[in-house]
């Protein structure tokens, strides 16, 4: 062997050890960084579907009651009273009472046997402007839109955001309504009606009462 | 064969270098992008418009001027503000915070932390309190601007230090709790994140406040999972 190939082996074994090393070093750092991730905005969150929405307990055989929630600042107390009707019907009445303690009628209905209505932890628009409420029946959960002033919906006394829902024919089932990404859009999570796993996230805009897909899940 | 193997060595030890270089210019991540940890005086303005997930959201007016008092919890609990064993834990998992008083829990509600496990877990110490500062963010259609945001509480620890801008803060801009949210700190209601901004240490004296050797800040733990035991400190379950 040559004195130049024996120079070369030399400068390749060299060579090949330091790039083991460097590697080895940034293989080190990367793991012992802290636990942070950053990764592509589309790929779904890595903690499972947490979603534990705790809400104001669901009466299930609600009699004379009253749950509330605050907005989360704290100016204003959307209270919904239930009242058992001799005919063993729960009829319920929402309120909503603003700082200056101002309480105010937003709407009453009578519950189908069967049923029950809860408010979500998140029933606040972050304006304050409007709040939700989740009517839970035998086959499914209606999700109401209501004006916070009392105001109506064109004709309409509330949005029922299941029924958009189902009116945009989107192909998944949906999960739940877990709160507000902004002060005009609902949160939507889906299932995939074959296998029931996670579908896409959903923004429920409250303008055009429109579904619109996310590429990314809530 | 020899000059391959020569070039195949070069190659791979220009690639090393490269990517050392890179590792160790990579730029530690802050919570918010922009606003970072640049300014930690109280920062507000008056009828500030904020914009977030491209909408623009009114922020509040915050009033300087009201005293800080700790606020009644529920039907029955108050926050203590007295105990020298506070302790705070945030379960990513239910998405949960805890507040303890030794082995005492006496307060808990929803928060949102950061999506795609942007929030740190580990043990932690809030270093500094502000009434009111400014976190910004992003770009594109996640630029973020929230002026006012209330009820600031930075935290750190030896591998997240102080410049990173991770905290838990008052939120007036989503109400989605429950579910991460942010880019790394800790959401929480306004209402909640005002209880425990007037719980937690150092005292709050000013609308700014540093921890100090005489007023450390609270201890934070994050953890992926929190097991809460009856009459003691819950388990970190990481």
């Amino acid at each position: 062997m040559s004195k130049l190939d024996k120079d070369n082996n030399l400068l390749i074994i060299i060579l090949l050890t330091l790039s083991f090393l460097i590697l080895a070093y940034v293989m080190y750092q990367s793991t012992s960084q802290p636990t942070t991730q950053n990764t592509s905005l589309f790929e779904t969150s890595k903690l499972p579907d947490l979603a534990p929405n705790p809400t104001s307990t669901p009466i299930s055989k609600p009699k004379n009651s009253s749950m509330s929630q605050p907005s989360p600042e704290g100016a204003m107390m959307l209270t919904i009273k239930t009242k058992e009707n001799s005919d063993g019907k729960t009829a319920y009445t929402i309120f909503v009472k603003s700082k200056d303690l101002v309480e105010t009628e937003i709407y009453k209905d009578t519950l189908n046997t069967g049923s029950s209505v809860d408010i979500p932890f998140n029933t606040w628009s972050p304006n304050n402007q409007h709040f939700f409420i989740k009517v839970s029946g035998k086959n499914k959960d209606n999700y109401l839109v209501f004006k916070a002033s009392g105001e109506k919906f064109d004709e309409f006394d509330y949005i029922n955001a299941t029924d958009k829902y189902v009116e945009d024919e989107i192909p998944y089932n949906l999960g739940q309504i877990t709160g507000w990404a902004a002060p005009y859009l609902l949160i939507a999570q889906t299932t995939k009606p074959e296998n029931n796993e996670e579908g896409p996230s959903y923004w429920f805009e409250i303008p055009s009462q429109k579904y619109i897909q996310l590429y990314t899940r809530f | 064969m020899k000059q391959k193997a020569l070039f195949f060595s070069i190659f791979l030890f220009a690639l090393s270098v490269t990517t050392l270089v890179f590792t160790l210019n990579k730029e530690e991540k802050c919570a918010n992008s922009i606003t970072c940890i640049d300014d930690l005086s109280t920062s507000l303005e008056v009828d500030a418009q904020a914009t977030y997930m491209g909408t623009t959201i009114t922020a509040p007016n915050i009033n300087l001027n009201s005293n800080p008092v700790a606020n009644v919890l529920g039907e029955s609990s108050t926050l203590d503000e007295t105990s020298d064993e506070k302790h705070l834990y945030v379960d990513l998992d239910k998405q949960t915070i805890y507040a303890f008083n030794g082995d005492e829990k006496i307060f808990e509600t929803l928060i949102s932390t950061g999506k795609w496990g942007w929030t740190p877990t580990g043990d932690f110490k809030i270093w500094i309190k502000i009434r009111s500062t400014k976190m910004s963010g992003g770009s594109g259609a996640s630029y973020y601007y929230l002026p006012n945001v209330p009820y600031v509480m930075f935290f750190y620890n030896n591998e997240i230090p102080k410049s990173r801008g991770y905290g838990l803060h008052g939120t007036y801009w989503h109400n989605n709790f429950g579910h991460e949210m942010s880019h790394g700190c800790v959401n929480l209601r306004t209402t909640d994140a005002e209880t425990i901004y007037n719980w937690a240490s150092p005292t709050s004296v000013k609308s700014t406040t540093h921890a100090t050797t005489a007023d450390p800040g609270t201890n934070l733990t994050i953890c992926n999972r929190i097991e809460l035991q009856e009459g003691s400190k819950p388990i970190c379950l990481n």
